[in-house]
């Protein structure tokens, strides 16, 4: 449900927050009340002198107004371009593909196809192109589907294996266009009889964080903890923790999670947790460290345009918009759907825009880019 | 849930078209409109309330109907909002999300005949269009009938998965569907399913088609709802030992009739005669069974007179549908508010498309808010009728109530 509120002056999220506030009929003492945030804060987000950059909080706000995260962030956004447009539609393929229940008479596909299908489609998201993965999503789960319905003997493990990544990469693109019902429909989908296999379950943790629930992601991950020893459950449990304001523990388990990581690509990416945490509970010179000390040539694109909104984050926090908007258009250019569609990177243009002098045109490309303005 | 909300239908369209770089005629060829249709509807000069060109829109724009008509409503009422207020606790128990792990969970030492009165409760509020209520005491409701069930075993457990079925549709799908959320209405027929799955019962499995076909409507995919609901019919017709099953039956020539006015890929005539067909078929079979209440539905005679209404509205028959409803009764239908405010509301949106008859369609409209409220806040044809009235000439004291009612809906006028 989008609420535009054309009088308010805040950005994406504070014109949303200030139309349902006065929906709800609270002001801003009651909402800070309940939820910890300071009242200027919520005056600020309201009328653009701030801007969200913490999931924790934006969780929160939701809860107090009792609404879904979306309907503070606008998701799924209306299609700004061709391949934004191309790429929303990936909702409607693929609600169609679910919702079909008839039995697939057409014939089934052959193993080796569909496991290039998805190492395609795999790259994609690894690239964070979101485009190029819409476009092959449809296909590729009908495919995994047949696939399923035709193995037998040695080739159905294999096939079960490709149709849940399959699953859990259509269902993290939803995620992040905000289509959060089809994304668990997928993964629900997505799993063999009772077996919750662990790419499913990291997922569903990351689902879970998105819908501004901490404490279920919590429960989810440790639930997760028996399905293997991975890296990722740590890490995202540990922005779970920063979410829920217990530092801590967040710190513990990005321990836990650079212990397992096996390679430079893995542990890059749990430096980018670290400094995405330290973001959360507010400490943006320490996310900025962090930031800078990931090995950014071991990420793929979608790693790095993420890294880049944290440091980005980061410097704006530190009153340094010019750096703040340079990562920013930096993490763009690196992979641009994946940013533009981020809720808080566009607080975070949307902010940029009356700070930065030195890239102000270069923001005010990215805002239009992104259907901002 | 998207495009932007404080926006007339036609307005939503336009900028809808506009977002996906398609001409006008580009989006009319892809519909099956004329562009001079397409046109009026995006200037407000016709009216846009019909399902089939909402889901042709929706379908060539490439999104769900909900969508273009901007549904879930914001809402204008303590009522609405109690129900939207609800909608986040309702989704976690949909998707069977917990706290605990299942083990730790502890079954409610809730006798079985006490949940079948709350379920009994929760279609008893559906059916009286209280949705904040219904919407609030759902997650509950269900989770204590998944923790029932999951601690019974045998053949004990048949009792409670018919429950959590009955519990799931139609209070929980339907409910759903009426607010205008899509992808949970479907999630709740996928767990009923899986529940219905497990009894193995041929009658359930016809039971779980009938709400799948909804769904499916709702989604914009009119064809396979057909086919959905012909496959359920199918089961059903091999099994049709008692009145409750022919009541379904029943039901499923209705929906099938439905889904046949929004499909646009059949000629309009052929259209039409099947949609006949169906209803000649419920009609039969109403007599067979007079008024039932089986699976917590309506399906009678005064059912399907209410279908004839609403299938001519959907068809574009609006002199037709006017005349079909003198007969009617709806007030038979005296446990289901819900039911009667449909039946005034496709009144009245027939109504609004007969020249001079504007008067009689706001007072239509009215009658229909009268009874239940909620319904027809939440519902996007009789919106979209709202709007297109308040722009018509009208005498004062008609103009009057309609601007009360599209207050009250929370339009922006």
């Amino acid at each position: 449900m989008r609420e535009l509120d054309e009088t308010a002056a805040g950005g994406p999220i504070g014109a949303r927050l200030a139309a349902w506030r006065r929906r709800r009929g609270l002001t801003w003492d009651d909402l800070a009340s309940n939820t910890g945030l300071e009242p200027d804060y919520l005056a600020g987000l309201e009328a653009g002198r701030e801007w969200m950059d913490r999931r924790g909080r934006l969780a929160a706000l939701a809860t107090a107004l009792r609404l879904d995260v979306a309907d503070l962030t606008g998701q799924p956004y209306p299609p700004r371009g061709e391949e934004h447009a191309a790429v929303r539609a990936v909702a409607f393929h693929l609600r169609r593909r679910l919702v079909h229940r008839q039995a697939d008479t057409a014939p089934g596909v052959l193993l080796e196809d569909l496991a290039e299908r998805t190492r395609a489609a795999a790259r994609a998201n690894a690239a964070g192109d979101e485009h190029h993965l819409a476009l092959a999503l449809p296909e590729l789960i009908e495919a995994a589907d047949r696939a399923m319905a035709a193995a037998a003997g040695p080739g159905r493990e294999e096939a079960v294996r490709l149709r849940v990544d399959a699953h859990v990469l259509g269902a993290g693109l939803l995620r992040r266009l905000g289509y959060k019902d089809l994304a668990w429909m997928l993964l629900h989908r997505a799993r063999p009889g009772t077996l919750e296999p662990l790419p499913v379950l990291v997922e569903e943790v990351r689902l879970l964080i998105d819908l501004g629930l901490p404490e279920y992601a919590l429960a989810r991950a440790e639930r997760a903890e028996d399905a293997g020893a991975d890296w990722q459950l740590p890490a995202l449990a540990a922005v779970a923790q920063a979410m829920a304001g217990h530092r801590p523990e967040a710190e513990q388990l990005l321990a836990t999670a650079a212990e397992r990581a096996t390679d430079a690509r893995e542990s890059s990416l749990v430096v980018a947790a670290r400094a995405a945490v330290a973001a959360e509970y507010g400490d943006a010179g320490e996310a900025a460290d962090h930031a800078r000390a990931a090995d950014q040539e071991a990420l793929s694109s979608a790693g790095r345009s993420g890294l880049l909104l944290v440091a980005a984050a980061a410097e704006a926090r530190q009153d340094r918009a010019d750096q703040a908007a340079a990562r920013l258009v930096e993490a763009e250019a690196v992979a641009p759907l994946r940013l533009r569609l981020d809720p808080f990177a566009r607080d975070l243009v949307a902010a940029l825009i009356d700070r930065t002098t030195v890239q102000a045109a270069a923001v005010r490309d990215l805002a239009e880019r992104a259907g901002l303005r | 849930m998207d495009e932007e909300q404080a926006r007339r239908i036609g307005e939503r369209l336009r900028s809808a078209r506009r977002q996906r770089g398609m001409s006008l005629r580009n989006l009319a060829g892809l519909a099956g409109v004329s562009v001079g249709y397409l046109s009026m509807v995006e200037n407000g000069r016709r009216l846009l309330d019909r399902s089939s060109h909402i889901t042709a829109f929706a379908e060539a724009l490439q999104i769900a109907p909900s969508e273009l008509t901007g549904q879930p409503f914001a809402p204008a009422d303590p009522h609405a909002s109690a129900a939207h207020e609800a909608i986040p606790a309702l989704r976690l128990t949909l998707m069977g999300i917990t706290m605990a792990t299942p083990p730790d969970r502890r079954p409610p030492r809730v006798p079985a005949a006490v949940l079948a009165e709350r379920v009994e409760k929760a279609n008893r509020l559906y059916h009286a269009a209280e949705y904040g209520t219904l919407a609030a005491g759902l997650p509950a409701l269900l989770s204590d009938l998944h923790a029932a069930a999951e601690a019974a075993i045998g053949a004990a457990r048949h009792p409670l998965l018919k429950l959590l079925a009955d519990a799931y549709h139609p209070a929980c799908t339907l409910l759903l569907k009426n607010l205008g959320y899509t992808d949970l209405a479907f999630i709740a027929v996928t767990r009923a399913s899986e529940a219905i799955a497990e009894l193995d019962d041929p009658v359930y499995s016809a039971l779980s088609g009938f709400f799948h076909t909804h769904v499916l409507m709702s989604a914009g995919s009119p064809t396979q709802a057909l086919a959905q609901a012909t496959a359920a019919a199918n089961t059903l017709e091999a099994h049709l030992t008692s009145l409750a099953a022919h009541a379904l039956l029943g039901e499923l020539h209705l929906i099938s009739a439905t889904s046949l006015t929004q499909d646009r890929q059949r000629p309009g005539k052929a259209r039409a005669s099947e949609v006949r067909g169906h209803l000649a078929e419920a009609a039969n079979l109403a007599g067979r069974t007079g008024e039932t209440r089986a699976w917590h539905l309506n399906f009678g005679p005064t059912n399907v007179g209410i279908h004839k209404v609403s299938l001519n509205t959907d068809l574009g028959l609006h002199g037709e549908a006017v005349t079909a409803g003198d007969g009617v009764h709806p007030e038979a239908l005296e446990h289901a508010p819900g039911r009667q405010a449909a039946f005034h509301a496709d009144l009245g949106r027939s109504l609004s498309h007969l020249r001079g008859r504007e008067a009689d369609a706001v007072a239509a409209l009215l009658t229909a808010e009268q009874i239940a409220p909620q319904r027809i806040h939440a519902n996007a044809p009789v919106r979209n009728t709202v709007e297109f009235l308040t722009d018509r000439q009208l005498p004062a004291h008609t103009a009057r109530d309609l601007l009360g009612l599209a207050h009250r809906i929370g339009l922006p006028l």
